[in-house]
């Protein structure tokens, strides 16, 4: 998937990968640049938990089991 | 540490409230288990003795100014040149075909071009349907696709490449997910093509006639062919996770493929080539392995370690480059090593190369970077990332680390900017293989994008910038609502899905790509 491919491309790969979660597509990477390096290599994938009042509590550019978890925990407050 | 390469501008919103976290990242990282999130890798980058820059017995390492008794070129100092670079519109340059002397075929996700060696121009360009991979079958070259299957280029004329619709293989299962392609000439009765398709296995074309083979795999990530013998590149499942592994076959009989060897790598296997002798192996964060193919054995002949992520490994003889994301780097395989002789700090990302005859030709994800083997030039290397990201607004110091990857002492002196950026060490020298801690003072008033100049004794980076950029959010601060379009496999409705619809709950973010 790229920026510039087509909403049914990203559509299809989601059949095909069996992947039924809501998806939405940052069509221009606008958002997704916003965290971050907007001019250099930016890596994949990016996780970021907001609490209810929208503000990020976590945010990190790879997965880390442990901390996610803890930092989804935390905003659900299931700690 | 950079995790994975950008490509996907996909996101999940999950976890309204009341929903608990998935409880593994296999369905936001497609690639399933691959903690790296599976960037594509490929193996034929000087891997398949059909004229993909493994060098030849006349040397051209461009430093043959050593003799017997100093045959590491490490002494040499500084041994890579840069010669050029340039840019265009496609980006992601996944995998590397030299075609002759002066040119490679580059492919990626975006489309491929031509360049040419010596400086890095691009000299052609068009669509590549999203290529992973490249191999080349005499003036044909074979691209492995994420999203058409296989199919060939004519590139008999590297200046005219045209597809060749006769020849394009349809995806023969349900969906692509190509991680390398190889070529050997000297198999079946047209030539043999190899696949390294993730957990589906290595499938063996004919590439006139189609499917001869399939060996198995749990996550076939990188194949590699020469002559009769065929590399995958697989990790397993063991009690206490996955060992990446490399295992060597015989293809004498095509019916019947024979394991001869099978070893044990570290960190994630993302890449091998061989020029019949050297094996070299790309394992991220692990950096490289090389290993001497010497009939049905495997020898272990040592580990590389390098900046960055090692993703891609090509050929030169007994040089050996590797594309190392933050670096490319140079090793030394010949006598006294393999060993590191040279690093070259990537503008951007360096995640695919080829070699040949001393020139290396790097793809840093938006751009070619043409490199050069040279003889006799002392000098530091400077080993530094180009960029710093703050959050806008941030008053709080950031740190960087540079050090010296050459032979010879590195200075390195920053301009002042007064009410700009300061950095703690204007000026610093260091000695080879010393490292240092840059620490980054933004504005008092707060972090803007900016930049300051330095200049160096690095033979081939005596000035340069190192950039501050600024993000808009960060943790701390409240995230500006978007609209974004929104589906659900199997739905076909498209709907519409503002951040603020979610206020007062918990939300999930997950950005991932399809490597």
């Amino acid at each position: 998937m790229n920026p510039r491919d087509a909403m049914e491309t990203a559509y299809d790969w989601l059949g095909a990968s069996s992947i039924s979660l809501p998806c939405a597509l940052d069509t221009d990477e606008t958002i997704y640049r916003s965290y971050g390096d907007g001019n250099n290599f930016a890596p994949f994938p990016l996780h970021v938990v907001l609490d209810g009042d929208g503000v990020i509590t976590y945010l990190a550019w790879q997965y880390d089991h442990d901390a996610l978890t803890t930092a989804l925990d935390a905003a659900l407050g299931l700690e | 540490m950079q995790s994975c390469a950008p490509s996907l501008p996909l996101l999940c919103l999950l976890g309204l409230l009341g929903c608990h976290a998935p409880d593994s990242g296999g369905a936001l990282t497609p690639g399933g288990g691959a903690s790296d999130g599976g960037q594509g890798t490929s193996g034929d980058s000087g891997s398949t003795g059909t004229g993909t820059g493994t060098g030849d017995d006349s040397g051209g390492q461009g430093d043959s100014g050593g003799d017997s008794a100093d045959p590491l070129p490490l002494t040499l100092g500084d041994p890579i040149a840069r010669t050029g670079s340039d840019q265009e519109g496609f980006y992601e340059y996944m995998d590397v075909a030299i075609l002759d002397e002066d040119r490679a075929l580059m492919v990626g996700q975006g489309g491929f071009c031509v360049v040419s060696l010596e400086d890095g121009e691009i000299l052609v360009e068009g669509d590549a349907k999203r290529a992973y991979g490249v191999s080349l079958d005499g003036g044909t070259a074979w691209l492995s696709t994420r999203t058409h299957g296989l199919y060939a280029l004519d590139v008999s004329d590297p200046l005219a490449p045209t597809e060749v619709a006769e020849r394009f293989l349809p995806d023969p299962v349900d969906m692509p997910h190509h991680e390398a392609i190889a070529y050997s000439e000297d198999l079946g009765e047209n030539g043999l093509i190899a696949l390294a398709w993730r957990d589906r296995g290595v499938p063996l074309f004919d590439p006139d006639d189609g499917t001869l083979g399939w060996i198995e795999a749990e996550s076939a990530t990188g194949v590699a062919l020469w002559g009769d013998r065929l590399l995958v590149l697989d990790a397993v499942s063991t009690e206490s996770g996955t060992q990446p592994q490399l295992v060597l076959y015989s293809l004498v009989d095509l019916d019947d493929p024979e394991e001869l060897a099978r070893v044990d790598l570290g960190g994630t296997g993302r890449d091998v080539v061989t020029d019949g002798t050297h094996v070299a192996v790309a394992l991220g964060g692990e950096g490289a392995e090389v290993f001497t193919l010497d009939g049905d054995e495997l020898e272990f002949s040592g580990a590389l370690s390098m900046p960055g992520f090692a993703t891609r490994v090509a050929l030169d003889g007994d040089d050996l480059w590797i594309a190392a994301w933050e670096v490319a780097a140079l090793a030394w395989l010949g006598e006294g090593g393999p060993v590191i002789v040279g690093h070259e700090t990537a503008d951007q990302s360096a995640m695919s190369v080829g070699a040949r005859d001393g020139r290396a030709l790097v793809g840093d994800w938006k751009q070619t970077t043409a490199l050069q083997r040279v003889a006799g030039v002392g000098g530091p290397e400077l080993v530094m990332a180009r960029s710093v990201a703050f959050q806008e607004g941030d008053t709080e110091a950031r740190t960087t680390e540079l050090w010296n990857g050459g032979a010879f002492d590195l200075s390195l002196d920053f301009e002042v900017d007064e009410g700009g950026y300061a950095v703690s060490q204007p000026s610093l020298s260091l000695a080879p293989g010393e490292r240092a801690l840059l620490v980054v003072e933004p504005p008092e008033t707060g972090a803007v994008d900016g930049e300051l100049a330095w200049t160096s004794d690095d033979p081939d980076e005596l000035t340069g910038h190192l950039k501050f950029t600024t993000s808009t959010l960060g943790v701390g601060s409240t995230h500006s609502d978007f609209s974004l379009p929104v589906f659900t496999w199997p739905d076909t409705q498209l709907d519409t899905v503002e951040l603020s619809d979610f206020s007062g709950k918990v939300v999930f973010l997950a950005y991932w790509a399809d490597f």
